[in-house]
């Protein structure tokens, strides 16, 4: 109640000053509207939104005319969307997209002005359009290639062998890049990544790894025994599961020899079972990527 | 037509009673004018509420964090196909700025004169205003769809009117959008300070007017126990000199 009679008594305050309230309605002088304006508040360079605009947050009109878009310029070709890596096709897919959200908002805005002529804006955009049909063709291409591949066994099976007959006939000259096709041949036979980190544990080591890991152990191996011929003698042909196949993968032959050495002698079990050699490889790869880091 | 017992008749009327009073006319604590005392007993702060239509952008005035259909009518006198009744609809309401003033004095007379310059805009001067107004080529209120944005610029240009005319200093105006303040040069100097309302889900508008009227009451609260507290020493000195 203390309160109550405090806000009242503040009445006494305004004794002196003219009193709260219009008297005559008819003669009140009323004010114009008062218009909101963006001055009153200030916009993050780096707002999202900016990416609507032709510059992003350097630009200078919301609005190009005809003239100020590029009309000379064509869709890509499907020859030479071919000729990129995915990562380019990626990139070049986002920039197109941004770009037609950018022509898309220009047409809405001169839509709402009711008085602009967007055709030059339609004929960049379908020029838009068709590269990215173009990339979509490019892509199912790959991908109906890549699953057909599959099923050529038969063929396969060859170009492995050839393959392998070429590596071990290269000379020292050769075998640096022979090396590094072999490390595109096991990422599009087997799957198997050129990088540990890329690996997704869940689906990437699986029975094809296993295969892979088997063809690209020996391989090595074979060479390694053509130039030290007395090595075969005691480590002997084939290797003994994925545990000794493994330190082919990951290291160079030479120490990969001086590891499965070491582990012979140490006597320890090195066949595993079945069902053991997935979850092997992947604590494996697991602590070989973090041994990696730490290095 | 059946024949009706008088008991059935008696229970007809009570019936179409019972509906009448059951009906939702919105937040029953807003309706009718309050006096300073019954905003102190109601546990409300100094405070103006302006709603804004979303769908005709029309503005509502309120001293509670709530509005009723009886605001509804007493604030839109004059409808016609321009200026339609709004509906009560509550998810057409958005809160667009909070006032806080000084005291209660200050928020009735506030609240008051707002009201009275709707009533001077919709019925006194309704041609004057005319000359004020963006008008389309067709000399009618510029519209996009029913959307009127000159209703809620108005509001505003009102309620810069009323802390001029009054002088309510001490003001604290918060906008949901400080878009929509305009310039400066429109607000009386010293007397109105501006600040953002924090974004907030229009699903907890009620939550958030409900706290912002809590934060106002303490702050009031603390301002007159300080305003106590400097009147004690100043007794005390008074006192002490004599």
């Amino acid at each position: 109640m203390k309160t109550v009679a405090r806000a009242l008594s503040g009445s006494a305050r305004a004794m002196a000053r003219k009193p709260m309230r219009f008297t005559d309605l008819r003669t009140v002088q009323l004010r114009p509207p008062i218009v909101p304006t963006h001055r009153n508040f200030e916009v993050s360079p780096d707002h999202p939104l900016w990416a609507f605009f032709p510059d992003g947050n350097n630009s200078q009109t919301c609005y190009r005319e005809a003239s100020d878009l590029d009309i000379q310029s064509r869709a890509w070709t499907t020859a030479e969307l071919r000729r990129k890596l995915f990562e380019d096709l990626h990139q070049l897919w986002y920039l197109v997209l941004k770009e037609r959200n950018v022509l898309a908002r220009e047409v809405r805005l001169a839509d709402a002005i009711n008085e602009r002529n967007t055709h030059v804006h339609d004929q960049v955009d379908e020029k838009l359009l068709l590269t990215q049909k173009r990339i979509k063709q490019v892509l199912l291409e790959r991908q109906t290639a890549f699953e057909r591949v599959q099923t050529f066994t038969q063929q396969q099976q060859e170009y492995l062998e050839e393959f392998r007959q070429r590596y071990l006939d290269a000379d020292a000259s050769q075998i640096a890049s022979y090396n590094e096709k072999l490390i595109r041949l096991q990422y599009a036979f087997f799957g198997i990544q050129p990088q540990l980190e890329d690996y997704n544990w869940e689906t990437d080591i699986n029975e094809r790894f296993v295969d892979g890991l088997n063809y690209v152990s020996h391989i090595k191996l074979a060479r390694y025994f053509a130039q030290n011929p007395d090595v075969e003698e005691e480590i002997g042909y084939p290797l003994k599961g994925v545990v000794e196949e493994l330190p082919f993968l990951l290291r160079d032959p030479l120490e990969a020899v001086e590891e499965v050495r070491a582990l012979r002698q140490s006597g320890a079990q090195v066949k595993l079972d079945k069902i053991d050699v997935l979850p092997f490889l992947r604590l494996a790869l697991q602590a070989a990527l973090e041994q990696e880091g730490r290095m | 037509m059946p024949m009706r017992m008088r008991a059935e008749k008696r229970m007809r009327k009570f019936l179409i009673e019972q509906m009448k009073s059951r009906k939702v006319l919105g937040a029953r604590i807003a309706e009718g004018e309050k006096s300073e005392a019954d905003l102190q007993r109601l546990e409300m702060a100094p405070q103006v509420f302006m709603f804004k239509n979303l769908f005709s952008g029309q503005v509502l005035y309120s001293q509670v964090p709530a509005y009723h259909q009886s605001q509804i009518d007493q604030q839109f006198p004059r409808p016609n196909w321009e200026n339609r009744r709004p509906s009560r609809r509550n998810d057409l309401w958005r809160i667009m700025c909070v006032a806080n003033f000084d005291n209660y004095e200050y928020a009735v007379a506030a609240y008051k004169g707002l009201v009275d310059l709707r009533r001077a805009r919709d019925i006194h001067q309704k041609k004057e205003l005319k000359q004020m107004r963006k008008l389309n080529d067709e000399g009618n209120l510029w519209y996009s769809g029913q959307y009127r944005p000159i209703y809620l610029q108005e509001a505003i240009a009102d309620l810069a009117h009323v802390i001029e005319e009054f002088e309510l200093e001490n003001t604290r105006l918060m906008w949901e959008s400080l878009w929509r303040k305009g310039d400066d040069e429109h607000w009386p100097l010293g007397l109105v300070s501006h600040e953002a309302l924090p974004p907030f889900n229009p699903r907890d508008q009620t939550f958030l007017l409900d706290d912002l009227r809590l934060r106002a009451r303490q702050e009031f609260a603390k301002q007159r126990e300080m305003e106590d507290g400097e009147a004690e020493t100043e007794k005390g000195e008074a006192a002490y000199a004599l």
